[in-house]
């Protein structure tokens, strides 16, 4: 996974990326126990992302030209399928500007906060999400004020109440 | 059932997941590939299992 990271930071290095957080199931495992997953998902900025029609266009050159198969929108980086994602709305975005530096396999890199990968489970809630989202509660160490503080600013307290609600009965 | 017995039983499990979330993360990205492996090989080898077109490929690092 450390070339797969080196080669991502060359992404930010070359400005074909202006920055990336390690979100999904990955982000996700970083913070909780790991179960089964297939891809790395990053979050993105693209420089003139909201000008172009397709903005990956220069990553998926990129790729090719450093004989990286693309299948299903994944990249393969150094044997690992990487899917590269538009900060999509405002709270993603907020996300991805809050990200922390961290070292994986003597790389540096980014990664969402847990406060705001849950709070995007619960803004995206698919069953998957739902049930990392209980084990987040359980198993991660989450600053609580701040996560509360998140979701009543974009809306998902009563999601969370819901949620909560199904759970405990 | 002894509802006790079940408590107890629940909150073994969740100090036990709660260490297990505080392994290193080079730890878990090993765990990840061998759950990649099993899953591919429960896929093979079951057919009733219902198997979506959700994208799977085991890590090759």
């Amino acid at each position: 996974m450390r070339n797969t990271l080196k080669k991502i930071n060359s992404l930010v290095e070359s400005g074909i990326v202006t920055d990336y957080a390690i979100a999904g199931g990955i982000a996700q495992f970083y913070y909780i126990e790991p179960s089964v997953t297939y891809d790395l998902d990053l979050i993105v900025h693209i420089p003139g992302e909201e000008n172009v029609l397709n903005p990956l266009t220069n990553i998926y050159e990129w790729a090719k030209q450093n004989g990286y198969s693309l299948e299903s929108e994944h990249v393969i980086i150094e044997g690992i399928p990487v899917q590269f994602l538009l900060a999509y709305n405002d709270l993603v975005n907020e996300a991805l500007e809050n990200s922390d530096e961290i070292t994986l396999f003597e790389e540096f890199t980014y990664i969402l906060k847990p406060e705001y990968l849950m709070a995007i489970m619960l803004q995206t809630g698919r069953p998957t999400d739902k049930e990392r989202f209980a084990r987040f509660l359980i198993e991660a160490n989450y600053d609580k004020d701040k996560f509360f503080e998140i979701i009543k600013r974009f809306g998902l307290l009563e999601i969370y109440k819901k949620f909560n609600g199904e759970v405990n009965g | 059932m002894d509802k006790n017995y079940l408590l107890n039983v629940a909150g073994t499990k969740v100090n036990y997941h709660k260490s297990r979330a505080k392994m290193p993360f080079e730890e878990k990205v090993k765990i990840i590939i061998e759950l990649q492996k099993l899953e591919n090989e429960f896929i093979k080898n079951n057919k009733n299992r219902k198997n979506s077109n959700k994208y799977r490929r085991v890590w090759e690092v």
